[in-house]
């Protein structure tokens, strides 16, 4: 089962996302939560994206994305150090990590 | 270096840039709309503006200066690229060359410095960033307003690293953190790395807080308040670090990547102690620390990227600093050559003794060749030149002639890598400065001939280099309307070079406008036509070892090829032997060598002899020189290959390759036909070396001479 979440990933919605992906990692067997509606993120959303990943690893499930983001999300998350980790064997699942990109 | 040297060096690397500047004003010119192109040429001329200053060159300096501000006009888009600015920034650049050629001369610097005013305002007027009427120099104001941006170019750059924890309820107070980041990227490199090892779960999270910290490098020119001033608001409330980092500490150590140890120990992540313990284990030091929990893994990624961060800019900066090349003094190198030369000399005499030896001796000896070989093919590889450099500076020459003389004219240039040797390109510019200019006056149309003969307005001039075997071609052609044979027939006569009913091929024909004061055009220009060129560059070329040769067709174009040695030091020859005498011919142009009876071709009239289904001319260098001594029975044909005819040359013996130490022939000898040089060979005798042209011309007029019984 995938999650769908809200078109803004901001400040504004940060509460009521927390706990609904809260609920959806613990309820699922492989949570994956799909990032194609995500219109808008900000500093809050990513710590959000962050701590579902987190969570998933504490609860020994990992927490994976999916979707096409779009181009504006891409260069915000790298811009600010932070970029789209794939899952070797799964070019549509990926994670949300500090930036490992080569200067 | 002491300030003679220091001096020196600037004048050298001006006069490069001067030179350079020419060819990029003229790319400028053709793509202005090229920023690249406009900021090479604003470049040049504020390096020669900052190393004049440099080296007490105050008034280059000055003069330069206000070039810079008229070029930083074009480079900001309030000025716009145009004939008038390309004219006067040559104009410019000549009157810096001036200063720098008078030297020392104090009046002629003085006259120079009266005249810079002058030029700055004619310059400025011409491009319009000056009224006539305004012709008057304040040059105060105009610096003060220009320094600022000045001083920021030649800022250095710093490494600093920022540390910024934003406080908890940074959101709230509606500040984005992110933005803060925008800013700092936007000051130079950047390298941002988020600490995400307090953000919690999101059982535990509070989804308004910010849990997220930074720690940032930025290379850039602005100053520790300049960085601040992007947290002014935030400052208070978060946590803000702002160190420089010791960049130069990390240069010193080159081609190295800075420590990891180093970098965990400035950021504070271990102590000092317990990396030095850490290091006396034999482990890559990120795996011990994470397994001795010395510090965190995040810490350790964290470092290990900043290592690379460091590494890049300090390899870049290396970069700057470490001069890909030094300046060597020609003299040095001309020295080196000759010393190369005496080696390859002595190396030939040691070969010679060692044929008595057996064994170790012969291998050292041929090692020695060896080394020998490599090292006089690098060092005369040091002595060429692209002839690009040569061929760029004609372009402003075409420029200019083609404005003089109302002519449009596109000048194409072929194989600007091409390499040559340094003397050789340098007395090369002599006569293609004459080519071209007989080209542009008397070759290229105007563009309304042109257009009635159905060409089009625009003529096209061609200057092409190539290599072909040990020799390099360079042509110059040009689609104008080509040698007129009538002409040339009817001069020669009049100057009596030729007889009336002469029968002459085209290449005899066009090779008579090398004679002294041979010229057809019918008016004397400033650029040509007093006959005194050709026979000059026909001798220029000749003490280069080279030949000229001319192709043309009447209205359509004409071509002039020169075809000189790649170099003049050392050639690898074929040694031969005619009675006690030894003769050197250039290996590239020596095709085959076959043996051929003497009886069996004394009696025949014509010196011809079959050779591959043909039959080949041939020259006995025995008769040729009327050398002494008994002839064998079999001689040796050295059949050799020049200027797609092929000819062989008749001797007692070949010896074999030979690395030839050319030398010059000087005195008497100068003017002897048949040769080009001498060389000393390993028993100290001389061979000479066979000018293969020449031997050709030298046998056929005496042939002629036999023909015609005189």
């Amino acid at each position: 089962m995938k999650k769908d979440i809200e078109a803004n990933f901001t400040i504004e919605n940060a509460k009521s996302i927390a706990g609904a992906l809260n609920k959806y990692i613990k309820t699922s067997d492989n949570p994956v939560i799909d990032l194609s509606v995500v219109k808008k993120i900000d500093l809050s959303g990513i710590q959000l994206l962050i701590a579902a990943h987190k969570t998933g690893e504490k609860l020994g499930k990992p927490v994976y994305f999916t979707g096409n983001i779009t181009k504006n999300i891409y260069d915000l998350l790298n811009d600010n150090g932070f970029s789209l980790v794939h899952l070797e064997s799964d070019e549509k699942l990926f994670t949300v990590r500090r930036s490992s990109r080569e200067f | 270096m002491n300030s003679d040297q220091f001096k020196q060096a600037f004048i050298e690397e001006s006069m490069e840039l001067l030179s350079s500047l020419e060819s990029r004003l003229l790319e400028m010119e053709e793509d202005p709309e090229d920023s690249e192109k406009v900021s090479a040429v604003f470049r040049i001329i504020h390096t020669i503006k900052g190393s004049a200053a440099m080296f007490g060159f105050n008034e280059i300096s000055d003069f330069s200066h206000h070039v810079e501000n008229i070029l930083d006009a074009v480079r900001q888009k309030t000025l716009k690229v145009s004939r008038e600015l390309i004219d006067w920034t040559l104009k410019s650049g000549d009157h810096i060359t001036a200063f720098i050629e008078a030297d020392d001369n104090i009046e002629e610097k003085k006259e120079l410095e009266k005249k810079s005013d002058g030029i700055i305002e004619s310059f400025k007027v011409a491009v319009g960033m000056m009224k006539p009427s305004e012709m008057t120099v304040n040059n105060g104001a105009e610096a003060s307003g220009e320094n600022s941006n000045e001083e920021e170019e030649e800022l250095e750059e710093s490494l600093w690293r920022i540390r910024f924890k934003p406080t908890e309820d940074i959101f709230l107070s509606g500040t984005n953190p992110l933005l803060l980041l925008s800013e700092l990227a936007d000051m130079g490199e950047h390298l941002f790395l988020p600490k995400l090892d307090e953000i919690p779960d999101l059982s535990e999270m509070e989804p308004e807080k910010c849990y997220t910290s930074w720690d940032i490098l930025l290379l850039t020119t602005k100053t520790m308040n300049d960085i601040k001033d992007v947290f002014i608001f935030v400052e208070n409330d978060s946590e803000l670090q702002i160190v420089e980092m010791p960049l130069d500490e990390f240069i010193t150590e080159e081609g190295k990547p800075p420590k990891l140890g180093a970098i965990l120990l400035n950021r504070g992540d271990i102590s000092e102690k317990a990396l030095e313990s850490l290091l006396k284990r034999q482990k890559r030091l990120g795996q011990i620390i994470l397994e001795n929990k010395s510090a965190s893994e995040e810490a350790v990624d964290m470092a290990l990227k900043e290592q690379s961060f460091i590494k890049t800019v300090t390899e870049k900066r290396t970069e700057k600093t470490t001069q890909a090349s030094i300046r060597v003094k020609s003299e040095k190198l001309d020295d080196l050559v000759n010393l190369v030369g005496e080696l390859v000399t002595i190396h030939a005499q040691i070969e010679r003794h060692s044929r008595e030896y057996e064994g170790d001796m012969r291998t050292v000896v041929e090692s020695l060749g060896r080394i020998t070989e490599n090292l006089r093919e690098n060092t005369m590889s040091m002595r060429l030149l692209p002839i690009g450099a040569t061929f760029a500076r004609f372009k402003r020459l075409v420029r200019d002639l083609s404005a003089e003389m109302g002519k449009s004219i596109n000048l194409v240039t072929i194989g600007e890598e091409t390499e040559l040797d340094k003397t050789v390109i340098e007395k090369l510019n002599d006569p293609l400065v004459h080519l071209i200019r007989n080209s542009i006056d008397h070759g290229i149309e105007s563009p309304e001939e042109r257009i009635a003969k159905g060409k089009t307005a625009e003529g096209t001039l061609t200057l092409k280099a190539e290599h072909a075997g040990a020799s390099v071609r360079i042509s110059i052609e040009d689609d104008g309307a080509g040698l007129n044979k009538k002409k040339i027939y009817d001069k020669a006569v009049a100057n009596h070079l030729i007889e009336p009913d002469a029968v002459l091929s085209d290449e005899e024909l066009y090779s008579l406008i090398f004679q002294p004061g041979f010229s057809t055009a019918a008016k004397i220009t400033s650029v040509s036509g007093r006959g005194v060129g050709m026979d000059v560059v026909r001798r220029q070329i000749e003490s280069l070892n080279g030949y000229i040769k001319i192709e043309s067709e009447e209205g359509k174009y004409s071509k002039i090829i020169l075809s000189l040695p790649l170099t003049l030091a050392i050639i690898d020859g074929f040694l031969v032997k005619v009675g006690d005498r030894y003769f050197v011919f250039p290996l590239s142009e020596v095709e085959a060598c076959i043996e051929s009876r003497y009886i069996e071709r004394k009696n025949s009239r014509k010196k011809m002899i079959p050779y591959r289904d043909s039959l080949l001319p041939y020259v006995d260098l025995r008769e040729e020189f009327d050398i002494g001594g008994q002839r064998d029975e079999i001689d040796q044909i050295v059949v050799v290959r020049s200027e797609n005819k092929q000819i062989g040359f008749c001797v007692d013996k070949v010896i074999g390759e030979h690395q030839t130490v050319i030398k010059s022939l000087s005195g008497v000898l100068k003017k002897a036909v048949g040769f080009s040089g001498a060389t000393i060979l390993g028993n100290g005798r001389v061979a000479l070396i066979v000018d293969i042209e020449g031997i050709i011309q030298h046998s056929r007029l005496n042939e002629e001479k036999c023909v015609d019984g005189k």
